[in-house]
């Protein structure tokens, strides 16, 4: 009776001292069954391991590209000089406070983005990133609004300066705007200490604050500029001749003048010297000749300006089309 | 008997003959294969580890360079009021821009 093989238990071996005339028969069947699966074997092995379209020929293949395509990536741009860190450069308060930190290993940026702690992290720098949303969008409000005054600016000053050339002629006003002559009438009282020692001029400021001239309600309304462009005189002036800044004359006047204070031919000048610290409030100083006041022994201004017929004249230019919708800068390169 | 130890013979030849010799590129053997399947996967072992490695400190410095630019911007954006930011000198140009205005039509004559 044969018997199974050790390894291949699908084949039999002739049992020793038995199967008497087909022991023969027997081992030839299994030395065949044995070929055969020998044969099997190499085809298998043919077909895993050798060759170019063998399985391991394939493997080795993709091996090969792996390393292709890890290439790209060395030498390790670090090159060893960079050490990951364990605390945030920026908000470790924060961030620490919600459980988050720099992940360093494989391990650790496997539980970043497993656990959450990525969506916690993006959460946070989105917020970060929303505030700062709001804060730009109101700065670029704020910067279209410049850009668009800007552009007024520049379309305004462009008007003035062409309607200079062209010959733009003052206007006399009075207080609010209404053209015409001033009747207010004002006390200068003659301040003591003379104007840099020049004999031909006195300071005068007013009684009061109430007193003061129309131009000083200009002024106090923030609308001097030194280009600015409204006088005041006495009388009719003749002789209007600049714009008006701080220290500037704010009119000069030539030729005559009637009444008990007149000088033919001389010159009457008004300066503006902006806020005194003394009254605290903004006053006229009158820069008077000598001839057209009453003077001393000395040829000093010595009395008050008791009766100044005030007016103001003012350059009005036209308000020009402003098209500013579609800013363009620079304006003022 | 003999053929079929001859024939048993020829097969283990052949599987033998299969395996063939590690230098043999050829073919190319199944030594051969081996081999160099055992070389790629070295290196791409080695590459592998090298990748992980510039990955980590990649995501770790990006993560941290983030924040600290995201704080930089912060900065740089500020507040109104905080002088030097943008947020303020764009607050402070309009204003200028709109006195600059108001200053421009003083000049032409409006009260």
């Amino acid at each position: 009776m044969p018997q199974s093989s050790l390894y291949y238990t699908d084949l039999q071996l002739p049992t020793l001292n038995g199967d008497g005339t087909s022991y023969g028969t027997v081992l030839n069947t299994y030395i065949q069954g044995l070929e055969t699966k020998l044969k099997n074997l190499s085809d298998r092995v043919n077909a895993a391991g050798v060759g170019s379209s063998s399985t391991l020929a394939q493997i080795d293949r993709d091996l090969a590209q792996v390393t292709v395509n890890t290439s790209g990536i060395l030498p390790d741009p670090y090159s060893g000089n960079y050490s990951t860190v364990s605390t945030w450069p920026a908000y470790n308060t924060e961030l620490t406070a919600l459980g988050i930190s720099p992940p360093e290993t494989a391990s650790e940026i496997e539980t970043f983005f497993s656990s959450g702690d990525f969506t916690t992290f993006v959460n946070y720098l989105n917020g970060k990133l929303d505030a700062l949303d709001i804060i730009v969008t109101q700065a670029e409000s704020d910067l279209s609004s410049a850009l668009e005054d800007t552009c007024a600016t520049k379309t305004i000053l462009d008007a003035r300066t062409a309607a200079q050339s062209s010959g733009a002629k003052s206007t006399r006003l009075v207080d609010g705007g209404s053209i015409g002559n001033s009747p207010l009438i004002t006390k200068f009282t003659k301040v003591p200490t003379s104007i840099g020692g020049n004999i031909d001029e006195s300071e005068h400021k007013p009684a009061s604050v109430n007193d003061y001239p129309v131009l000083q309600y200009w002024i106090d309304n923030g609308v001097l500029t030194t280009s600015f462009q409204s006088f005041y005189g006495i009388r009719t002036p003749s002789d209007i001749t600049s714009g008006v800044s701080l220290g500037n004359y704010v009119s000069k006047f030539g030729g005559s003048f009637s009444g008990e204070n007149r000088a033919s031919g001389r010159a009457v000048q008004v300066k503006y010297t902006g806020a005194s610290t003394v009254d605290s409030t903004t006053r006229i100083v009158l820069r008077m000749p000598q001839l057209l006041n009453r003077e001393n022994a000395n040829n000093k201004v010595v009395d008050d300006i008791d009766i100044l017929n005030w007016e103001k004249h003012q350059v009005i230019y036209p308000y020009p089309t402003l098209n500013c919708s579609n800013p363009s800068p620079p304006y003022f390169s | 008997m003999n053929s079929a130890f001859q024939a048993l013979e020829n097969e283990v030849y052949t599987t033998d003959q299969v395996l063939g010799d590690a230098a043999d590129s050829a073919t190319p053997s199944l030594a051969y294969n081996l081999t160099q399947a055992s070389t790629n996967a070295s290196t791409a072992l080695t590459n592998s580890q090298t990748a992980v490695s510039v990955a980590n400190k990649s995501l770790n410095t990006t993560l941290t360079t983030l924040t600290s630019r995201v704080s930089t911007l912060e900065t740089t954006v500020g507040a109104v009021g905080t002088s030097g930011s943008l947020a303020d000198d764009a607050r402070n140009a309009k204003t200028d821009a709109a006195a600059a205005k108001t200053a421009a039509e003083s000049a032409l004559g409006v009260p």
